[in-house]
């Protein structure tokens, strides 16, 4: 009676020798993971993120085209009225 | 009469630096990838995954590199304030996002396997999360707040308020301990075999000079950018453009 007591009282809280020919219990925050799979997700990390940011670059430079664009159109009105002025004056 | 065209048949100096730093860049990042994956051994407790190790932290100084360029850019911007300062600035802050976010995608998959689980708040995780955070905050605030003089001091002095972070992320692991590993600033050395140095100080150097090349890249396009934002403003000063200055 005395060691069957100590043999429930050693066992895990709420476990019972019988239990692990019935149940798979997971460890709490002791996961394993493949290193190989780990390795392989951290470098396409790396590449996604600067593609990402070239992409961005990318997407800078074509506003800046588009205002560079917007300044030309300007210029060529102005120097096309300037041309326009001329020949009244004269 | 105002010129349109400032700078016009100089070529500025980002263009000279960019060709050899890229070369310089290409040819060390070959070498770290030839040596961490082809020559430096597996560690023993933790096998491949330790391979994460010869770019993260590589990335870490990476992101310091960055965040430097952004407080030097900041403070020099508050003294004397130009296009070129504030480019650097705002290059800084995109270089340090974007080397952060590699340290902080590769330092949990890497503490997957070391200690069981993706994230915890280590002292040094966190307080580099929160560097990381400092620098989009400056990075949304130049994208959304437009980009005149008082928007461009304010974001110099959350340059500066970010790079104050930046000991407290390097010290944080010998004043308050935590879980995050010691090897390189550490006594006695953790990188016991030759090949895992050579491939480390290959990393470390590989990526000195890619963020180099970065900021260059990034500065050179800011700085077009204010050109071209001056160049809008003439041309509105100039009644050529009827277009509302922004």
């Amino acid at each position: 009676m005395t060691s069957d007591w100590v043999s429930v009282q050693q066992a895990p809280q709420g476990v019972v020798p019988d239990d692990r020919a019935t149940e798979f219990v997971a460890v709490d925050g002791a996961e394993h993971y493949s290193g190989s799979k780990l390795v392989v997700t951290a470098y396409i990390a790396i590449w996604v993120i600067l593609m990402a940011w070239i992409f961005l670059l990318w997407r800078k430079q074509s506003s800046l085209s588009d205002r560079l664009e917007g300044l030309e159109r300007t210029l060529d009105r102005a120097a096309a009225d300037a041309e326009k002025k001329a020949k009244q004056g004269t | 009469m105002t010129t349109l065209t400032r700078k016009s048949g100089k070529r500025a100096w980002t263009d000279s630096l960019f060709v050899p730093l890229l070369g310089i860049t290409t040819v060390l990042l070959l070498a770290t990838i030839h040596w961490a994956f082809l020559k430096a051994p597996v560690e023993a407790r933790m096998g491949i995954v330790q391979k994460i190790f010869y770019f993260h932290v590589p990335s870490a100084y990476a992101m310091y590199i960055g965040a430097t360029a952004c407080f030097i850019g900041s403070v020099m911007y508050l003294l004397k304030p130009t296009d070129a300062r504030d480019a650097l600035g705002r290059a800084g802050a995109e270089v340090a996002i974007v080397m952060g976010l590699i340290v902080l995608i590769t330092g949990p998959l890497w503490a997957a396997k070391a200690w069981g689980y993706f994230w915890t708040w280590d002292p040094r995780l966190t307080t580099a999360m929160l560097s990381w955070l400092v620098y989009v905050a400056y990075s949304v605030l130049r994208g959304f707040s437009g980009d005149g003089p008082g928007e461009r001091k304010f974001a110099a002095a959350l340059g500066i308020l970010g790079a104050a972070n930046l000991p407290i992320i390097h010290y944080s692991v010998q004043k308050w301990g935590g879980q995050h590993p010691t090897v390189v600033t550490g006594k006695g050395g953790g990188l016991q075999h030759v090949d895992m140095k050579i491939a480390f100080w290959l990393g470390m150097a590989a990526f000195t000079f890619f963020a180099a090349t970065l900021l260059v890249a990034r500065v050179r396009l800011e700085l077009v950018r204010s050109r071209i934002a001056r160049a809008e403003e003439d041309a509105i000063d100039l009644g050529l453009d009827d277009r509302t200055e922004t």
